[in-house]
């Protein structure tokens, strides 16, 4: 059976086929929660509630549309209002380094990063995935962790593609800094 | 040397495979002539690879167990609500049915009044007020069984 046919039953009101969307997308629409609130509890709490909020509003998802961009879409307006209530962040909001998201986007750093690729590069790259701002942090985990297409992520953004692509890149750009200067970190004894 | 800018500002999108058809063959037409295009370009490509191979951390097995139990306890509570609401149209339309048959019930009032030695007026009151309250009442255990069977989910 597929996404979008069990979506269909759902919007029929069958809600046993809810409980198997949640063990389908367990540990995507976790990762991508965690990803953004960066707290397993939270996570945690916001996964049960963007499921209740599902069981509310299937009635407006539109079978014509793609079930996992509504689904995260709704866990996305979750967060954000979770994230808004609790640690407003701007895109000026200073990093533990004292520099702005900003800032970084602004300079940039070629080379040095292939030795990532022999130096606990998971490891690192999650550490400055997780030091990005919350903008940059989502759209990275929704198009290389979650592999959305571009129509996909901006509707579960809510923004228009233009707007995406040029997040996307800034995002990327500031990633390769962060990790740049870990490496240079690293390098100093 | 414009169009090596403009490529270069391009490189991080099409490493993330984000680019229109045009736009990635014009990135992959300049990048058989540019050595240092291409060098960039895999640095965006080592850095997507990366990201791509980020590890995933599980849901905790009780998560979903405990959604899941979330999930048919609002659905038993939701239905628990329109049970509720059934119940008040049951009570309503067995009340009107009450009413409906007083016309019927008068002509049986009069010998059951003679018969017992009061007013026919009393026997029709007292019929609709067992009637409503026999009603009620079975609603009232009804939603109260409801109401014990959506707790024990």
């Amino acid at each position: 059976m597929t996404i979008d046919t069990e979506a269909a039953r759902l919007r029929s009101g069958d809600a046993e086929v809810l409980t198997q969307l949640v063990e389908r997308y367990q540990h995507r629409l976790y990762r991508y929660l965690l990803r953004l609130v960066s707290r397993p509890s939270t996570a945690e709490d916001l996964f049960q509630q963007t499921w209740l909020r599902v069981m509310e509003r299937i009635k407006y998802y539109d079978p014509r549309r793609s079930f996992e961009g509504w689904l995260f879409a709704v866990a996305h307006n979750l967060a954000i209002d979770y994230l808004r209530r609790r640690q407003p962040e701007s895109l000026d909001e200073p990093l533990p380094s004292g520099e702005t998201q900003s800032d970084l986007t602004r300079s940039g750093t070629p080379g040095a990063l292939e030795l990532l690729l022999y130096k606990e590069r998971a490891g690192l790259v999650l550490e400055a995935v997780s030091e990005l701002q919350l903008g940059f942090r989502e759209v990275i985990t929704l198009r290389f962790e979650e592999e959305m297409k571009l129509e996909e992520i901006a509707i579960v953004l809510a923004l228009p593609m233009g707007t995406v692509k040029t997040r996307l890149h800034r995002a990327l750009k500031a990633l390769r800094l962060i990790l740049a200067k870990k490496i240079e970190i690293g390098k100093t004894p | 040397m414009k169009e090596h800018f403009i490529i270069r500002d391009l490189l991080s999108l099409a490493a993330a495979g984000m680019l229109e058809p045009s736009e990635q063959r014009r990135v992959d037409e300049h990048l058989r002539h540019c050595e240092a295009c291409r060098a960039e370009f895999g640095a965006w490509t080592s850095l997507a690879g990366a990201l791509k191979e980020l590890p995933t951390p599980q849901a905790p097995p009780r998560l979903v167990f405990q959604t899941q139990r979330i999930l048919v306890y609002a659905a038993a509570h939701r239905g628990y609500r329109w049970s509720r609401i059934g119940l008040a149209c049951l009570i309503l339309f067995s009340w009107l049915v009450t009413l409906a048959t007083l016309a019927c019930v008068g002509l049986l009032e009069i010998p059951v009044a003679r018969w017992l030695d009061m007013p026919s007026t009393t026997v029709g009151v007292a019929y609709i007020g067992v009637t409503w309250l026999a009603t009620a009442l079975a609603a009232g255990l009804l939603g109260k069984h409801c109401r014990q069977e959506a707790r024990t989910l």
